[in-house]
């Protein structure tokens, strides 16, 4: 009989987090999104707020910008700016594959 | 006397000549070199194409900061560190893993934040002329070369 290998405890502890966009008002509320349902309305609210002040903050220091990236280890976050608010993607990067048999 | 006091001094007494920069601040053109030298420090990551300026923030708060052409280095400094904290107590809340990089994309000059536990937080700008994949790579380099 096969052993289950335990997965790896940090990969295991991470939230499971979703593909889909969504957009926001200049005052952070959700306008429409395409994130499922089951993804927490607090934490897209959340990244929303803080999209809005990295865009901010960064025209304050004479870097404006009208797109942003940010990256983490198994997330992507992309966001356009639109008239104060935001349009913002979300994308889980894929597990990494074994290497292919030759 | 008081009414000395009162006399205005000419505009040139009263502009130094040098930027007042605070004491927590290196020159913004620290890293730059004699003309001929071959560029060192942060002038040397200025030689990757389409590099605008570099901002070099250590880990402790109050330690100088480094900068290479660029103006208005405390104001980013302060806004790079926020920003850096922010993004990364959001991938906190996410659980999606360290901030690997910040990337800003605007019509004047693009931007991005990447962070280094033992030397910090560099920020670099770019030439509006790259696309979104020419920053990312270019910063790459640009950090790997600073952080080793």
């Amino acid at each position: 009989m096969g052993v289950l290998k335990q997965p790896d405890a940090a990969k295991s502890a991470r939230r499971r987090l979703p593909g889909g966009a969504f957009t926001v008002d200049s005052r952070g509320n959700l306008v429409s999104s395409t994130v499922p349902r089951w993804f927490p309305e607090e934490l897209a609210l959340r990244i929303g707020g803080d999209i809005l002040a990295v865009f901010k903050g960064a025209a304050a220091v004479r870097l404006p910008c009208s797109q942003l990236r940010v990256q983490y280890e198994a997330f992507s976050i992309s966001a356009r700016e639109m008239r104060g608010g935001a349009i913002i993607f979300l994308s889980p990067k894929p597990a990494a594959r074994p290497p292919a048999l030759s | 006397m008081a009414a000395q006091n009162n006399i205005p001094l000419p505009d040139s007494a009263q502009v130094p000549d040098e930027p007042i920069r605070p004491a927590n601040c290196a020159s913004p053109e620290a890293a730059s070199q004699s003309p001929g030298a071959a560029p060192t420090g942060l002038a040397a990551l200025g030689r990757f194409d389409g590099v605008a300026f570099v901002l070099a923030i250590p880990p402790d708060d109050n330690a100088p900061v480094d900068s290479w052409k660029l103006e208005n280095y405390t104001d980013v400094a302060y806004w790079a560190r926020d920003t850096r904290r922010r993004l990364a107590e959001l991938g906190g809340s996410l659980q999606a893993g360290e901030l690997a990089g910040a990337f800003g994309f605007g019509p004047r000059e693009h931007w991005a934040l990447r962070a280094s536990e033992e030397k910090g937080l560099l920020c670099a700008g770019f030439q509006p002329e790259l696309s979104a994949e020419e920053v990312e790579q270019t910063m790459k380099l640009v950090f790997e070369q600073w952080a080793s």
